[in-house]
């Protein structure tokens, strides 16, 4: 009898045992799926930066006094869409009191041509004198800014193309 | 959060990401007692950079999220050529131009337009009650186009918004007739130009510093289809293009058609507002090469308008299967003028067909035109769009001639296009 009923006994372990290593599988499977899909829907999840992200955004979220002033991603001053290189806190602040910063990142011009666009502004638009800044700012728009070479017309922009399927009849 | 708003911020780097969001809540923190970097360094009377910038998040308001945004401080968007593919463009896909803030707590039973001037007979104040009321109504469909249009594409750069291709449109604009409402004041034999004065406010927020005051000549102001309009489509104006009240000049610049309208002078000279000298909306009286440094007195005002076409269907990119002929078409204008012929190439300009072409509802509207497309073979092409105004003048296939602030770019507007 005993024999006889332990042996079940082990069966039925056994059978338990199984069941929960398939539900560990289970748990294991439907995690590596969420890892993939979390991947493929912003691939920008597995790098450093999304994190620090994440975590400025929490604790605005929470504390409501963290500056982002400071934030950079993929060398771009978040807050302004500034190259974040060089004196673009200078930029930053300065020219960002007044307009947009695309006013800024939009523009190409030399060092010359940036000077007579500060003294426009200065004459037309109340801006007021920039002091011992204006020689870093000018060095900062004219390296980060600066015209590009071209010809009379450049090829339409590859890179910009959505290419898309046209269905007839459209 | 309105990351979707602005999706298509020009530099993308705001949004790229998904940032925008964060750079919210960044301005909000940033005005909780944070540090300003340089902030002791800041000029009197400049203020650090703050709540203004939330504006940026809101989208602009009364449009479509899906203009390109060049700016928000102040507003100014472009409408991707695809959007505008309707023969009437929807109030939500006009462009926005501005050069200062929009005014804020507009009360339209206030709003008065006064007309006044060295060449005015009387100075005469209507309310905006009077002019819908003493005067015929007309609705028009006109073109109107920024001057800086197109301004991206010129080497060397021009300074200021970096227009491409959609700064332009063709609503029905309802209002009065410029030429009524002046004659009921009475013009002077002298009168030259007419001044339009807004209640836009100066980006310095000074109350009293005037943003932008252009007009056009006197002959102009008296035509037809020179509007006082009120209405875009059948609706108010848009806050952002000039609500309750504005001039509209089909064919020229459309710094010409003064936005929240609220004083016209006429003028025993050029106007002198602000914007209407230096290099402002004035192009070299002779051809200059790239770069030139052109003084101002040897700059011209911009009149009409050159002549001009976009592809609005279909969007650029579309690829096709094998020889499936597709649709091509959009619209061509011509400042003052008519369109005359429409052709495409599909060859990068060496061969041109000519498309259907159909008459402007009214004149200084747009003209529509279509044809169909075949493509020879497997591979990457471009469709590039040419108008022929009633003169006989063409778009050029390269930019056109180089001017110190990228006004009048009318090259021809090219799709890119792949059969596989």
């Amino acid at each position: 009898m005993e024999e006889q009923d332990q042996l079940p006994e082990d069966k039925s372990q056994l059978i338990a045992r199984l069941i929960r290593s398939f539900n560990m599988l289970k748990v294991i499977f439907w995690f590596v799926l969420g890892l993939l899909v979390l991947i493929w829907a912003d691939p920008d999840f597995i790098h450093d930066e999304y994190w620090e992200a994440r975590n400025v955004e929490i604790q605005i979220g929470v504390e409501g006094d963290l500056d982002m002033r400071d934030s950079v991603f993929n060398g771009i001053h978040v807050m302004s869409g500034l190259v974040a290189e060089g004196d673009y806190k200078l930029v930053f602040e300065f020219c960002g009191s007044c307009h947009n910063h695309a006013l800024v990142t939009q523009n190409r011009a030399t060092k010359d041509g940036w000077k007579e666009i500060i003294v426009w502004m200065q004459e037309k638009q109340e801006m007021q004198d920039l002091g011992e800044y204006e020689e870093p700012i000018l060095t900062y728009l004219s390296t980060y800014y600066a015209p590009k070479e071209g010809g009379r017309r450049p090829p339409l922009n590859q890179d910009e193309i959505d290419w898309y399927e046209l269905k007839p009849n459209q | 959060m309105a990351e979707k708003k602005n999706s298509k911020f020009i530099d993308g780097s705001i949004n790229r990401k998904g940032f925008m969001k964060i750079a919210g809540l960044t301005a909000v923190g940033a005005l909780v007692g944070s540090k300003i970097v340089f902030g002791e360094n800041l000029p009197e009377g400049i203020d650090p950079i703050g709540l203004d910038d939330l504006d940026a998040l809101e989208g602009i308001p009364d449009k479509s999220d899906q203009l390109i945004v060049l700016n928000s401080k102040p507003w100014n968007a472009e409408t991707p050529p695809h959007l505008l593919d309707d023969k009437i463009t929807p109030a939500d896909k006009f462009f926005v131009r501005n050069n200062g803030k929009v005014p804020q707590d507009i009360d339209v039973s206030k709003w008065t337009l006064t007309i006044e001037g060295e060449s005015a007979a009387a100075t005469k104040t209507y309310t905006l009650e009077d002019l819908k009321t003493k005067f015929k109504h007309h609705t028009l469909q006109l073109t109107v186009e920024c001057g800086g249009n197109g301004r991206s594409e010129f080497n060397p750069p021009a300074k200021g918004n970096q227009w491409s291709l959609g700064a332009v449109g063709c609503p029905q604009w309802t209002g009065v007739k410029l030429k009524d409402v002046l004659n009921d004041v009475g013009v002077k034999s002298n009168a030259v130009y007419i001044g339009y004065y807004g209640k836009d406010v100066h980006l310095n927020g000074d109350v009293n510093k005037v943003v932008i005051s252009r007009g056009v000549p006197i002959k102009k102001a008296m035509e037809e289809e020179s509007l006082i309009a009120w209405a875009m489509n059948g609706e108010d104006l848009p806050l952002m293009n000039g609500y309750p009240l504005r001039l509209v000049f089909g064919g020229w610049p459309a710094s010409t058609s003064g936005k929240w309208l609220h004083k016209i002078s006429i003028r025993d000279i050029v106007h002198d507002g602000p914007k209407m000298g230096g290099k402002s909306y004035r192009i070299p009286k002779y051809p200059v090469a790239p770069g030139t440094k052109v003084p101002d007195e040897d700059m011209k005002i911009i009149e009409s308008m050159p002549v001009k076409s976009l592809i609005t269907f279909p969007k650029t990119g579309a690829e096709v299967k094998g020889s499936t002929s597709f649709e091509v078409r959009g619209h061509a204008w011509a400042g003052d003028l008519s369109v005359k012929e429409m052709h495409v190439s599909i060859d990068f300009g060496v061969t041109w067909k000519k498309c259907e072409l159909g008459n402007p509802v009214n004149k200084l509207a747009w003209q529509h035109w279509k044809t169909t497309v075949t493509l020879p073979q497997d591979g990457y092409y471009e469709v590039w769009a040419r108008a022929t105004d009633s003169k006989g003048d063409m778009q050029p296939m390269i930019v056109p001639g180089w001017n110190p602030k990228g006004y009048l770019n009318n090259a021809t507007h090219r799709i890119a296009v792949k059969r596989k």
